[in-house]
């Protein structure tokens, strides 16, 4: 984390701080909404369960009626009362009954005889009584004539009272009894046990559970996959539902609604899935973490976006700083706030503005430093050359060599002025070539007869700039290195030419020439040489002027001579003023 | 700037194309899977032949519901049609199911057919009767031990049976069909082969069994029982009992059930019969069909249960659920 850069913090903090916020109200919501779900859904599954069971006794009350309206007709009556031969009737009675409901499969009307055997009648004529029929076992007989019960509904059962007919069916028993409370005979009405299926089968989705009948003695009534459990195939656990009383438990993943029947003994039972149950629940979950897939999409590129647009600034500035590293002192950062990055901003800015302008005094120093020595360079007009020269004159004076002392006195002053002539940017070529030539008049007088000299220079290279007193020195060096200690006449040329953007100044002598150690020593630093200006200040100022591809070079050959090349770039001097200043004093 | 801002917005694009592609991944999850498993059920006869072959049907539909699959029911008309047999089943092989359900008509000439089948690389599964093919291959057999209902009924009518006679003649239905082989072989193992006085086929027809009935009893007065392996027989000899009024001199000791099953069942003249589950065959062998192929189960032998149903049991939980299944027959 310490190393981590500044976007990445700022990254890592607000990205944790979101997403906590997101997951924690995600799961807020999520728990919320789902306990509600998951209540409504049992709920919801409840109240259907309700429904059926009010539905299927609302059936069995119609039921009772019809039973009732056949009590009530005075054939049936008769016929079970006076034992009178009025089958036929009853038959119609019966049939009209049946013919009213599909539902209904058959109706009997019983007649209990003394040996508790009974005396059948149905309301189809056209099929017989079975006579093979063992009913005694069955549950309504039990009910109605050995436990002496008004009513019976039973649960389901195969019914083989007709021939050939062997139905499942639901019955509804009731009593008929005389004065002294003895059943005297029975109405049986058979229900279709697909009544009951239509009205369980569609109640709920397939897909989502199921419902089925359980009577009190813990025996299935009906259940939608009833041939499955009778093969054990499929199991039905009823018995931990038995002692549930109008209530829901989850056993394992199922969740079983009861509701008991006020009327029938009768639970009816719904069984959902608890995936049902939480069905809505998943979807729900899943609808959230879509949204809070979302949101943390968003969140993930906002604080991207925050932490960039967050440091962009504390970038920029170290970009500029690392610019500042390499050298450019002109960076500015644009100061986009007025926040602690903007103060650090302007700080910076200051900074930088400060440092180029101290850069440049040092440079401007520098310039002047460089001045100061080319000053001093130029004062170096050496004592000895001048007191020489005022002696000769003086000696030329007392000889009353006018002519010779006017032409030494007019060149020495004439290099006097020049080497006050204080033009750092340089001066023309003629310029310089006069200063020498004015030198080389002077020592002329010195050495008559020893020097000679020729200046061979184009009158079109006049106009070139050159380097101020640079020819001077040279030709001084020439005198003292080469001609002074040589016996006869020794001729000093001075020569200028343009070649490829490049102007060489050359001054050569003949006189005794030099060794390469000799040379050498001349470019060493000679500023306490007794020689005067060193040939290696030339070379510096020529350097420093031009630049350091530019300078001096010397090549000599002992007993045969010297010459000393300027090379300085070949540049026409713009202002003319020199020469007319020259004329008016000569 | 400008760059920031084609930065931004390819940044958007990335985010729409990721809730894009989540919502996509979403939704593909819900809308795979669209591609029903096909089974082919053929049966040896129309399954409106028989009560059995009904409640059979009923519970393979309770499964082809349950497990949402497409399935085509194809067959003879008749049990006796081995050769229409064969060619619904080169007719099912072209239609290329994943899974047949074959109910053989016959052990031994239906045999290539199935070996057909399984070479032609579709699943097979064998429901009720088995065929004669290699061990090598391992094929899921759905059915009653038939051999073991047969030893069963021939024990029990042998502890019903205490005078010192016991001529008994057996009626099966076909030679050569397994499960008539099976049965009587399991009744005279049960029973004891030596009181068997002869075994009769009767081409599972009710006529040919009551004539054979009639014949027998009337020759021999010596036979006090008959075993009968399948509906048509037993319904055939108990005709033919009744008819004789000799119901008290003969018992009959059945296979499977229907109406007149019961009917006979109720006046005495039909002792005991064994009936099978068709319903709990149906269903597991449609189960073990889409199981072997979606889950990739192992094949494997499934005994469906038989039951003993006489007189003082049939109206009893537990037994009349499967004497009286609750077949709709709408």
């Amino acid at each position: 984390m310490k190393n981590y850069s500044i976007t990445k913090k700022v990254l890592i903090i607000f990205l944790t701080l979101t997403l906590s916020i997101i997951l924690t109200s995600f799961i807020a919501t999520i728990t919320g909404a789902n306990y509600l779900l998951k209540d409504t859904s049992i709920n919801y599954t409840s109240r259907l369960v309700g429904q059926v069971e009010s539905s299927i006794s609302e059936y069995f009350k119609n039921m009772e009626n019809i039973s009732e309206a056949i009590l009530a007709d005075k054939d049936i009556i008769d016929y079970i009362k006076i034992d009178s031969d009025n089958e036929q009737a009853c038959i119609e009675v019966l049939d009209f009954a049946v013919d009213t409901r599909n539902d209904i499969t058959n109706i009997f009307v019983m007649k209990v005889l003394e040996d508790k055997s009974l005396e059948i009648i149905s309301n189809d004529r056209t099929k017989q009584i079975n006579s093979f029929a063992h009913y005694t076992n069955a549950s309504w007989y039990t009910a109605l004539i050995e436990n002496g019960e008004n009513m019976i509904i039973t649960s389901s059962y195969v019914q083989n009272l007709i021939e050939d007919q062997y139905n499942w069916v639901i019955s509804l028993g009731v009593a008929i009894k005389d004065t002294d409370n003895q059943t005297i005979g029975v109405i049986l009405i058979d229900l279709n046990y697909s009544t009951i299926e239509n009205i369980l089968n569609n109640v709920m989705p397939k897909d989502q559970g199921y419902i089925y009948l359980l009577s009190d003695d813990g025996q299935i009534v009906y259940h939608p996959s009833q041939q499955l459990i009778f093969y054990k195939v499929k199991e039905e656990n009823v018995s931990p539902i038995a002692n549930i009383h109008n209530g829901h438990v989850q056993i394992g993943n199922r969740v079983y609604l009861v509701v008991d029947s006020g009327l029938l003994n009768w639970k009816t039972v719904a069984v959902i899935d608890s995936t049902v149950v939480y069905r809505n629940t998943v979807t729900n979950t899943i609808l959230f973490s879509i949204i809070a897939v979302v949101f943390i999409i968003i969140s993930i590129y906002i604080s991207f976006a925050f932490s960039n647009w967050f440091t962009k600034p504390i970038k920029n500035l170290s970009r500029n700083m690392r610019k500042v590293e390499q050298g450019d002192l002109s960076v500015r950062v644009d100061i986009i706030s007025q926040d602690e990055i903007g103060v650090l901003g302007v700080s910076f800015n200051v900074m930088t503005k400060k440092l180029e302008s101290l850069v440049q005094r040092i440079v401007v120093e520098q310039e002047e430093k460089r001045n100061y020595e080319l000053n001093a360079l130029r004062a170096q007009i050496n004592p000895h050359f001048l007191y020489n020269t005022l002696d000769s004159i003086i000696w030329m004076a007392e000889c009353k060599e006018n002519d010779k002392v006017v032409v030494m006195t007019s060149a020495l002053s004439k290099m006097l002025r020049a080497s006050i002539n204080n033009q750092a940017s340089g001066v023309t070529l003629q310029l310089e070539l006069q200063n020498a030539e004015n030198y080389l008049k002077i020592q002329k007088f010195r050495y008559s007869n020893k020097l000679d000299y020729e200046i061979d220079v184009d009158v079109k290279l006049y106009a070139k700039k050159a380097a101020h007193l640079v020819l001077q020195p040279l030709v001084e060096n020439s005198i003292y290195h080469g001609i002074k200690n040589k016996e006869g006449v020794s001729k000093i040329t001075i020569k200028a030419f343009e070649k490829n953007g490049l102007l060489y100044i050359q001054v050569i002598d003949n006189g005794v020439g030099m060794d390469q150690e000799k040379i050498d020593l001349l470019f060493a630093d000679t500023t306490q040489s007794n020689v005067g200006i060193g040939i290696s200040n030339i070379n510096r100022r020529i350097s420093l002027i031009y630049g350091e591809q530019y300078g001096l070079s010397i090549t000599s050959e002992v007993g045969v001579g010297t010459t000393n090349t300027i090379v300085i770039p070949s540049i026409d001097s713009v202002e003319g003023g020199d020469d007319l200043y020259e004329n008016k004093y000569i | 700037m400008i760059y920031m801002k084609t930065n931004i917005s390819k940044r958007i694009i990335v985010v729409i194309l990721l809730v894009a592609l989540l919502i996509i991944a979403f939704l593909k999850v819900r809308f795979i899977d669209n591609t029903k498993l096909e089974v082919i059920v053929i049966n040896k006869c129309n399954y409106d032949v028989s009560e059995f072959w009904e409640v059979a049907y009923a519970g393979m539909l309770e499964a082809i519901e349950e497990y949402d699959v497409t399935c085509y029911f194809m067959s003879a008309q008749y049990e006796y049609q081995i050769e229409e047999q064969k060619e619904v089943i080169l007719k099912a092989i072209e239609m290329k199911p994943d899974v047949i359900l074959l109910i053989a008509s016959d052990y031994y000439e239906i045999a290539p057919y199935a070996n057909m089948i399984i070479e032609t690389g579709i699943e097979l599964v064998l429901m009720d009767s088995d065929v004669d093919i290699s061990d090598d291959y391992n094929i899921s057999f759905i059915g009653t031990n038939s051999k073991k209902a047969g030893e069963y009924l021939g024990e029990v009518a042998l502890e019903n049976t205490t005078t010192a006679n016991k001529n008994s003649i057996i009626l099966s239905h076909f030679k050569g069909v397994q499960t008539s082989d099976d049965r009587e072989a399991g009744i005279k193992e049960g029973y004891g082969e030596d009181y068997i006085l002869g075994s009769y086929s009767c081409d599972s027809d009710t006529e040919v069994a009551y004539e054979i009935t009639k014949k027998l009893i009337l020759e021999d007065e010596s036979i006090i029982n008959i075993f009968a392996t399948n509906e048509n027989v037993t319904v055939g000899a108990a005709r033919a009992v009744e008819e004789l009024g000799l119901a008290d001199r003969i018992a009959i000791y059945g296979f499977d059930s229907s109406k007149e099953h019961v009917r006979y069942l109720e006046m005495g003249i039909l002792d005991y019969t064994i009936i099978q589950s068709p319903y709990q065959m149906g269903y597991l062998a449609l189960k073990k069909s889409i199981d072997i192929v979606e889950n990739k189960e192992a094949a494997a032998n499934i005994e469906t249960d038989f039951l003993l149903i006489g007189e003082d049991n049939m109206y009893d939980v537990g037994f009349r659920e499967i004497l009286f299944p609750f077949v709709d027959k709408k």
